[in-house]
Parts: structure tokens; sequence; C-alpha cells
């Protein structure tokens, strides 16, 4: 951003486009806003070489941030200890982990800061995590789903009444 | 502007139910392909498994079709489970401190046997087609309440025995039983054979009530006048494949009815579909004899069904109805003289 507002204001730090602005000097050269098609030309192509560095600069900025993503680790565990086979996926993709013996997972891919981790256990309730700058170590504690279990199965034994028995 | 309000009210006042035939244009081809094309995938990972089987249908409705049937088709019926959950229940139905500590341990046994051999009793079915559709971003609830088959003992019916699914589709509620729905026990082998039956997919909550009382009425989805819960315990007893047959059971009310001898039985019905009426049949059992009949008389009137009968002999008997091959209801008449 400090280049796009710096650049304009010294056209002399672009030494050709300063040496050839020279030779065609004329007395009401306001830039760059000048129309006469020769300068506007420049004015054109250096509005080109501006857009380019501030694209350039841009991406360079995101692939800094992802190659310094956050690395995600941490323990899944519910009220009496570590939780083996715990599914870890960031929310929106198909990306993911299970967690080891001892509950432990890394995430296998680095993460930014809002993304989403859903933590997911048949017979726990789910429970969505979200990332933050200062996210490193996630302890996640799974809570039983509170459901009673029951049982009644279907049979197309015809029914017989007692009085008939 | 006053015909615009009157459509808006009977739109929305007109009580209409929510139930499958809202939804007669959809085709659930698709979505019973995807179930099909994952047929036998693992329940390690849930979240992945409700996205394959989600992601490329449009609706909700068919999106819920897809996972539904998906679990009715992949998970068996645990016999062994169920009578440990028999015998359980039985020894702690008057200590509720017990049942619960019991129920802990025995929650993690059903989840256990749930993921690595795809086998449950009923809350397990319902359980995962509730987690499967929430992570589908679909609202699904489980459902708590009574289920009565033939073979329920309504003396003990104390304590809530089974579980089934409401669902939202287009802001309106729907139910459906997965268990029941995925197939039959076989009463002598002790065996399961998975038999899909559609009829459980958004059953008509008045046909749905006839066996299916909610801990919470609200669940039974019937407005005003709901049926109450000795309504239900003194309902006729209907099979799986009334569901198939039926939109509506409408009389007899009651699975014990007292005639007099000559006098004219009424048996009503809506059909989901048109039928042949010398289709339906009657079984009269006392006991000792059984004899297959026609009623009296058989009307059908668009799908309106309406058989009558009339007892000649006093005595005491079962009386299933069956349209087909198909087993609908059982009924008790004792006839006096």
């Amino acid at each position: 951003m400090k280049k796009q507002v710096t650049l304009p204001q010294k056209p002399s730090s672009e030494n050709k486009l300063d040496t050839k602005q020279k030779k065609t000097q004329k007395t009401n050269y306001h830039w760059p806003f000048d129309l006469e098609t020769k300068h506007l030309k420049k004015s054109f192509g250096f509005a080109i070489l501006l857009l380019i560095t501030v694209l350039a600069s841009h991406s360079t900025h995101a692939q800094v941030q992802s190659n310094q993503g956050l690395s995600i680790s941490g323990t899944v565990t519910d009220n009496e200890g570590p939780l083996l086979g715990v599914n870890i996926i960031l929310k929106g993709a198909e990306v993911g982990t299970t967690t080891d013996n001892n509950g432990n997972f890394t995430f296998p891919k680095a993460l930014k800061p809002n993304d989403v981790l859903v933590f997911t256990y048949l017979g726990y309730e789910t429970q969505e995590i979200t990332i933050t700058q200062n996210t490193t170590r996630l302890n996640v504690v799974m809570v039983i789903d509170s459901i009673a279990i029951r049982g009644a199965l279907e049979v197309d034994t015809p029914y017989k009444s007692k009085r008939t028995e | 502007m006053n015909l615009i309000k009157l459509v808006f009210i009977l739109l929305f006042v007109s009580p209409s139910y929510a139930q499958i035939s809202d939804f007669k244009n959809t085709d659930f081809r698709k979505a019973d392909s995807l179930a099909l094309a994952y047929k036998g995938a693992e329940l390690t990972n849930l979240l992945l498994l409700s996205k394959k089987l989600t992601t490329n249908l449009n609706t909700d409705v068919e999106k819920f079709r897809a996972i539904y049937m998906w679990v009715c088709t992949n998970i068996e019926n645990d016999y062994s489970l169920y009578l440990k959950y028999e015998r359980k229940s039985k020894r702690y139905q008057n200590d509720s401190l017990e049942f619960n500590l019991w129920q802990a341990d025995f929650k993690k046994t059903v989840f256990k046997t749930l993921v690595e051999d795809q086998k449950t009793i009923c809350t397990g079915y319902a359980y995962l087609v509730k987690k499967l559709a929430n992570l589908a971003g679909l609202e699904c609830e489980l459902i708590h309440g009574y289920g009565r088959t033939s073979t329920t003992d309504i003396d003990k019916l104390h304590v809530p025995n089974h579980s089934w699914n409401a669902v939202k589709l287009n802001n309106k509620w729907y139910l459906c039983d997965p268990t029941w729905a995925s197939g039959k026990q076989n009463a002598e082998t002790f065996g399961f054979t998975f038999q899909y039956n559609d009829g459980y997919f958004l059953a008509e909550p008045k046909l749905f009530a006839v066996n299916h009382f909610p801990a919470d009425t609200k669940w039974l989805l019937l407005g005003e006048n709901p049926p109450t819960f000795t309504d239900f315990l003194n309902a006729p007893v209907i099979y799986g494949k009334a569901y198939t047959n039926l939109k509506q059971h409408n009389a007899p009310q009651f699975l014990n009815n007292t005639v007099k001898k000559h006098e004219t039985v009424t048996f009503e019905y809506e059909l989901l579909s048109t039928i042949n009426c010398e289709a339906v049949k009657l079984i009269i059992t006392n006991g000792h004899n059984n004899k297959t009949i026609r009623p009296n008389s058989t009307t059908l009137t668009n799908t309106s069904l309406v058989l009558e009968h009339e007892f000649t002999t006093t005595g005491f008997y079962d009386v299933h109805v069956l349209i087909g091959n198909d087993l609908i209801s059982t009924y008790t008449f004792e006839v006096k003289g």
C-alpha cells in the first residue's frame, strides 16, 4: 500500500520515465491528467507498471501468510480420558485427520484465523472450534450426547389376543 | 385484496398435515442411488459421509432422503444388544438412578457396536439419521417415545421403548421411523433381514400416531385434539404394510371391541392408491379355527375404503385385515348374544 502512495509523488525515482518526460517538457503539464496522446501513453504505461507492482506486492503478501499459516495440534478427551479416532475436519474442505491412541492430533494443513475445525465422534456432541491468530494447541473435551438408548423391534407376526390363545 | 387474503388464510390455516405427498413431484432416484453408491461406507468419518451423500443434491428433502436411505439400508438391527437392553431395562425399571448409571455404560457399547459392526438398536438408527442430517445442515430431531407392535405387551409399557426422527423440510416438520423401515427380525432365528419399507418415510402423522406416541406430545404434529396416551394404548394393532397401503386408519378406533350378534361392524380406511376390492380379505380366528373370508361388503370411493362385516355366532375373535398378501391391522371382537 505504501508504494501506491509514494510512487506517483516521486516520479523522479523512476529514472526512465523521468528522463523521457524532461525531453518533451511542457508548460501546462499536469500529471497524470495530460490528455495529449503521447503523454497519455506514458501515463498509461506508468499506471500499468504501478498496477503490476501493487499486484505483485499483494500476492507476495498472501504467499507469506499461507507459508506462515498456523500449524495446529492438540488433544481430544472426554470426561474419562483421551479419545481415539475422533474426526477433525476443516469446515468447507475435505482435509482432515483423526486422533491417535493418546487422543493427539496434528492438523495436516496450515490454518488461517477464522478457519473452523469440526470435531465429530459418534455418540458425542459435534464441536466447532474457530481458529484465532493465537491458536497453537487445542485441548478439546467432547461431551457425550445426552440420549437414552431404547429399542423396539419391527415384527410382522400377527397379533394374538390372550383370549384366543 | 380480499381474494388474496382469503388465499393466504386458506394456505396457512387449513390443517394440512406434513407428509410424503407434499413431495409427490420429487424424484428420489438420484438420492437413492447415492445411498446405494456409498453402501458399506465406514462410520468413522461422519462429516465426510454426510457430505458425500448430500453435496450433489439440490433440495433438502433429497438430501434427507439420501441420508435416511443410507442408514436404513446399511445398519442392521442387533438382536443380542436388544435382548441385553430389554433385560436391563426391566431390571432397572423402578430404579432410575441405577437405570441412568447402566445407560451411561450401555451407551458406549451401543456406539462401539454401531461404528465397528454397523449394528444397533432403534436409538442408534434415529441418532445416526439425526447426526448425519445435522452435519448436512438439516434440522432433524431424535424423538423418544412409545412404539407399539403386535408383540408389545401394553400392560408393561411404562417407560419409552422406541426412538424415531422428526425432520424440518421447507419449514414444516415431518416424521419417519428408520428402525422399522430398515427390515425385520425373524421371530424364530432372530436373524435380521434388510427389507426397506418406504411407508415410514415422511409418514402421515395421524397414521404414525396409531403405533407411535412421543414422550413430548408436540411431536405428534397433530395440532388440535391430539390423541391421548390412553387412545394410543387402546388403538388397534397396525403393521408395517399398513404404511405402504394406508394414508389413514379411521375405524375401528380400538383394538378391543364388543358387539352384538348380527350387528354390522364397519372398517374405514383412506388408501394411498386405488386397489382391487377383491384383494381385501379378513382372517377371523377364535383360537381354534382360522377362516379367511371376504367382508360382507367392500366399497371403494376414490381412495376411501369401507368394509362391513357381521358376526353370526357369539364368541371371542381376532380379526386381521389383509389387502392382497399385506397384513394391515388387527382388532378383537367379543360377540355377545
